[in-house]
């Protein structure tokens, strides 16, 4: 795809032993390895396309792997593209030749922190939810604890889909511009959702008062929330 | 065979992603090293140690205590102020971040510069404070070192924004000491009080507000850009 790694170093001025001195001075790094890094991320700092989709397949398995680790695999691969996106914006925060695993691990670093972020927010959320719909029916239409620990167990994208759009009131098309998805996608992790909540609230419980209450837009019966 | 094809799939950017990075990739050029960007800011380090006494006026008794001690330890703070910015810009890069010991000493040694001078002050030029005026003396200088330092704070801080920190409240804090003491060393030559309660009262609280600014602006800059 490209003829840099042929070449490392030569855009930065400096020659290929120079460039391996460099790279080899930085502890624990594998020169070869993180030669073509840094040779993709000059190239893409350039403008080069190649340079990004070199960074991105030397790369994306490493950071799967973290996000996995980190945040579970459901999230990961949305994680995984988040970071890429925090590359192409801070690209320029990248100064070669230095190493270009700790500056990406860095962002990613920084993506993890906000998704966490986030989450805790949308769990206060979606608290607050449970707690209007409890004040709004005088009775709990569900055990709160209940639908918090069956939210959780949904992944991120079908949950949010859910509580933008049956908590909050969004429309599919805010819905859809907001995950930048289509809104046959939103619709689907708002359905979705809704029947796995539905599963996991319904089952064994034999209550009614867990059965669905509205019949909202997506054509589905109800909103545990009320 | 399918395996192998299936993950040569999986290691190209998704068309979405790549989309998004194709439509904005002009060639950017790197910011330029954290010590080019720190002499960059050595004007501001300059108005802020001759500006304060130029526009009012040399503290009084500035000849008691001669080239060395007076300009000399003033110089020297600045320099210090302006090690603390450049520590604060390389934090402020991805995988470049400080050690907790390079931490501490950046603190240790600034602790140390700002008793230096305040006790070589005493020592060579004694002012007796009334204890009436001592209060409207602290809060006088504590104005005027944050009336100097938030701009300075503003201009040096613009730097730490554009960056990605992984950790923006230890980096804005360390900019914020480097402006807080850039700002009191231009202070300690307008300042003819040397006593210890007013120096750490007037002077040093008006570092810890820059500090905290500093601190705090990152913190919501982190916040705006997520």
């Amino acid at each position: 795809m490209t003829t840099r790694r042929e070449k490392p170093g030569g855009d930065l001025g400096l020659t290929p032993l120079a460039f391996e001195v460099r790279i080899s001075s930085v502890r624990g790094v594998s020169t070869e390895d993180e030669a073509r890094l840094v040779s993709s991320m000059v190239a893409y700092q350039a403008g080069e396309i190649e340079g990004f989709a070199n960074l991105y397949a030397d790369l994306v398995d490493e950071l799967g792997r973290y996000f996995a680790a980190a945040a579970g695999r459901d999230t990961a691969e949305d994680l995984v593209q988040d970071t890429f996106l925090e590359i192409h914006r801070s690209r320029r925060t990248y100064r070669p030749p230095w190493p270009v695993r700790p500056w990406v691990f860095g962002l990613a670093r920084n993506v993890l922190r906000r998704y966490r972020r986030a989450s805790w927010r949308r769990r206060q959320r979606e608290n607050e939810a449970v707690r209007v719909a409890e004040a709004r029916h005088g009775r709990p239409v569900v055990d709160a604890g209940d639908l918090r620990e069956a939210l959780r167990t949904l992944p991120p994208t079908r949950r949010e889909a859910w509580v933008l759009h049956h908590h909050h009131g969004w429309s599919f098309q805010e819905i859809a511009a907001r995950l930048s998805i289509g809104v046959d996608a939103a619709k689907l992790r708002s359905s979705r959702a809704m029947r796995a909540l539905r599963r996991l609230l319904g089952s064994g419980a034999g209550n009614d008062h867990m059965a669905p209450r509205v019949r909202d837009r997506n054509g589905e019966e109800g909103d545990p929330l009320g | 065979m399918k395996k192998e094809t299936r993950l040569a799939e999986r290691r190209l950017p998704p068309p979405p992603l790549l989309g998004v990075v194709r439509d904005d990739l002009e060639p950017v050029r790197p910011y330029l090293p954290p010590l080019l960007r720190t002499l960059a800011l050595l004007p501001l380090g300059a108005v802020l140690l001759v500006g304060i006494p130029a526009l009012w006026s040399p503290r009084p008794n500035l000849p008691l205590l001669g080239g060395l001690a007076g300009w000399g330890l003033s110089v020297l703070q600045t320099l210090v102020g302006l090690v603390a910015v450049g520590l604060a810009l390389r934090e402020a890069v991805p995988g470049r971040e400080l050690s907790r010991r390079a931490l501490g000493a950046l603190v240790l040694v600034a602790v140390l510069v700002f008793l230096a001078l305040t006790l070589t002050s005493e020592w060579l030029a004694p002012v007796a404070l009334r204890r009436r005026v001592w209060a409207a003396e602290a809060l006088g200088c504590f104005r005027m070192a944050a009336t100097w330092g938030v701009p300075a704070l503003l201009v040096a801080g613009s730097l730490i924004v554009r960056a990605a920190a992984t950790r923006p409240v230890v980096a804005g804090a360390a900019i914020g000491l480097g402006v807080g003491l850039s700002a009191d060393a231009g202070m300690r030559l307008f300042c003819g009080v040397s006593t210890i309660s007013h120096v750490v009262v007037g002077h040093g609280a008006a570092i810890l507000l820059l500090v905290a600014l500093g601190a705090l602006a990152a913190a919501v800059a982190d916040r705006l850009r997520s």
